[in-house]
Parts: structure tokens; sequence; C-alpha cells
């Protein structure tokens, strides 16, 4: 298709391409494209940038492997296996909502991204349980890790051993906070995101030939979970 | 909303993954969920980080290639994903390479200094 034809005249209803298809794209193909590809790179530095706390965590259990096999204790597994659950079947509403928006479905996609922000919403509120939970028994990140007797007889009981032989397992909570924070302030912003498809969404902005959006947060969303399917056993499942 | 465009070059490229298909990725990926959880509690010993590491390295491909849709996805975008992949592999070997020709260092000192005589 040619827009040149139109150019001249700076009128934007004189172009004969769609409102939703940018200036410089020749069509809705070629921007969709470009789109996706600007999101991948973005994705693979969200991968490299949770790289580095990964890195921490095998460096650290590598050569303190007692302090996690004792750590692990402080965590509740049921919560997160159900925060697992909770994620996985999110990502799935996520998927089909944008299958729902790549075949004009407005109903359903509208249901799926609310479904999607619920999931988060529990997730978050699971998690916030869980800080709270260990923010009464003193078990904090670094210096301020000060646990209570109660938290370490529970440990040292679930280990078998007596409590003073337990080491100082500040490392692990730093660590701890740090990878599941992070990955609740992704969580947080992926909300954000999928209330604004939602708004689009709405308003009625998607169709066949425009998804790109939907598609973006879908991928970031994907991958907040694909982080989540690696701290679940890391942190959780150590024996 | 758009009919008429259906037929233009470049304007067709919504290619909805079947309900069926995501149905069971969803199935696999809570089916693996609990297979790791049930493994963690065998107690089998030093294999188990391997064990779930291979389980979430399953999970994350299928979340990965149907889920983000990378089975469909240009050519560059699956280089983007995989590469980011292997410089995570080669960060992670260096920093684990590093530390183990410095490891004696750590070992001596614990021998020098035992548990009680550093500070908390």
């Amino acid at each position: 298709m040619s827009s040149t034809a139109t150019h001249d005249s700076h009128d934007e209803h004189g172009h004969d391409h769609p409102k939703w298809l940018a200036h410089h794209f020749e069509t809705p193909q070629q921007q969709f494209e470009a789109g996706k590809f600007g999101i991948w790179l973005f994705l693979a530095q969200e991968i490299l940038f949770f790289s580095g706390l990964f890195c921490a965590y095998t460096y650290y259990r590598s050569n303190h492997s007692d302090m996690f096999q004792y750590a692990h204790h402080f965590l509740d597994t049921k919560m997160g296996a159900i925060n697992t659950v909770v994620l996985i079947f999110s990502s799935f509403t996520m998927a089909t909502a944008v299958r729902n928006a790549q075949m004009e479905n407005k109903k359903w996609l509208i249901r799926n991204l609310w479904i999607t922000l619920a999931c988060a919403g529990a997730f978050m509120v699971i998690k916030a349980f869980e800080y709270s939970h260990k923010f009464t028994e003193g078990l904090y990140w670094g210096n301020a890790y000060n646990p209570s007797e109660s938290a370490l007889h529970h440990v040292a009981e679930a280990a078998g051993v007596s409590v003073d032989m337990l080491p100082n397992m500040k490392q692990f909570f730093s660590i701890y906070y740090c990878m599941t924070g992070l990955h609740g302030i992704h969580v947080l912003a992926g909300m954000v995101a999928i209330g604004w498809l939602l708004r689009r969404a709405y308003r009625g902005d998607f169709n066949r030939h425009y998804f790109t959006a939907v598609d973006a947060v879908g991928l970031y969303w994907h991958i907040v979970d694909l982080v989540w399917i690696f701290l679940f056993p890391l942190m959780y499942l150590i024996r | 909303m758009h009919h008429d465009e259906d037929n233009k070059p470049g304007y067709d490229l919504g290619h909805p993954a079947s309900m069926k298909l995501l149905w069971g990725v969803f199935g696999a990926l809570i089916f693996l969920t609990f297979l790791t959880v049930w493994v963690a509690d065998q107690h089998l010993g030093e294999i188990d980080l391997a064990i779930s590491m291979v389980i979430a390295g399953v999970k994350a491909s299928l979340v990965a290639i149907f889920f983000m849709h990378l089975n469909h996805d240009k050519g560059i975008n699956r280089i983007v994903m995989v590469g980011s992949i292997l410089f995570f592999a080669l960060f992670l070997a260096v920093v684990l390479g590093d530390a183990a020709y410095y490891q004696h260092n750590i070992t001596n000192y614990t021998i020098d200094n035992p548990i009680g005589s550093i500070g908390e």
C-alpha cells in the first residue's frame, strides 16, 4: 500500500491506513514484528537482570549448602506451591487472552484479563502473608536477621538438630528477599500493564490486525511466571 | 471489523493457539509442579537439585514454546531468547569457576577461624 499520496496533506484522516497503524510502518505485520522484536530484547535483558541474583544464589548455596538445608524449614512449601499454581493459571489465562484478542472475542478477552489480574493480586496477597509471618519471627535480611526463639526451635526440630547447631542464616534471607522481592515488583508492574490492557480492551482497541500490546504484555507476564518456576524449587524445595 | 483488509498483504498476522493446546500445556505445568514437590519429599539426596532443575527446565520450555509461541515466532526472536540463556550460563560458569579457584583460601580461613571465633 502507498501512503505517499496523502503525505502532503498532513491530515490524520487523510491517510489510507487504519488509526492503529503507526505512520512509519508499511503494514500491520511490519509494525507487529518490530514491536515483538523490541519486547524480546527487553525480555532478554530481564533474564540477564535476574541472572545476577541467580548467580549469587548458586555461589552462596555451593559454599554454604548446610545453611540452605536448614533455612528451607523457615519457608512454607504449601504456600509456595499454591503461588506456583496461581501463577501458572494466570499464565494460561494470559495466553488465552492473546488468542481472544486475535479472534476479536472482546468479551472473553476482558474476562481473561480480569482473571489474570485477580491471580496476580492473589499471588501478592499470599506473598504478603509469607513476608509478614517472617517479619514477626524476626527473619529479616542481612544484619537485621534476628530470629525468634520459637522460629529457631521449629527449624531445629524439623532438621533434627539442637538449636545451637544452627548456623547464622542471614545470607539466605538476604538472597531470599532480593529474589522474591524483585520478582514481586515484576508482578506489580505486570498488574499495572494488565490494567492498561483492560482499559484498552474495554475501549475496543484490539482487533485481528492489531493485538501487539496484548501479545507484548503476555510475553512479559510469561517471563515473570518463568522466573518463579525456577525460584519455587530453589527456595522452597531444598532438601 | 476489517474484513475487507484480510486479503491485503501484511495484514494477516494472528495465528491463535488452539484451546486444546493451551489446556494441554496448562495441565502439564500443573502436573510437573506436583511432581517436583513429590520428588523433593522423597529425600533422594544430592541428585534432588538436579532433578528439580530438570523439571523446572521442562516447565520453562513449555511456557516459552507454547505460551510465548516461540514455535511460531521469527528466528531472530528465538535467537534473542536462547542467546540470553547462553550468556546466563556463561556468567554462571565463570563465577563458579572463579569461586572454585579461590576456594582453598576460604577453606584455610575457616580452618584457622573455627565457628565461634568469627563475629556474628
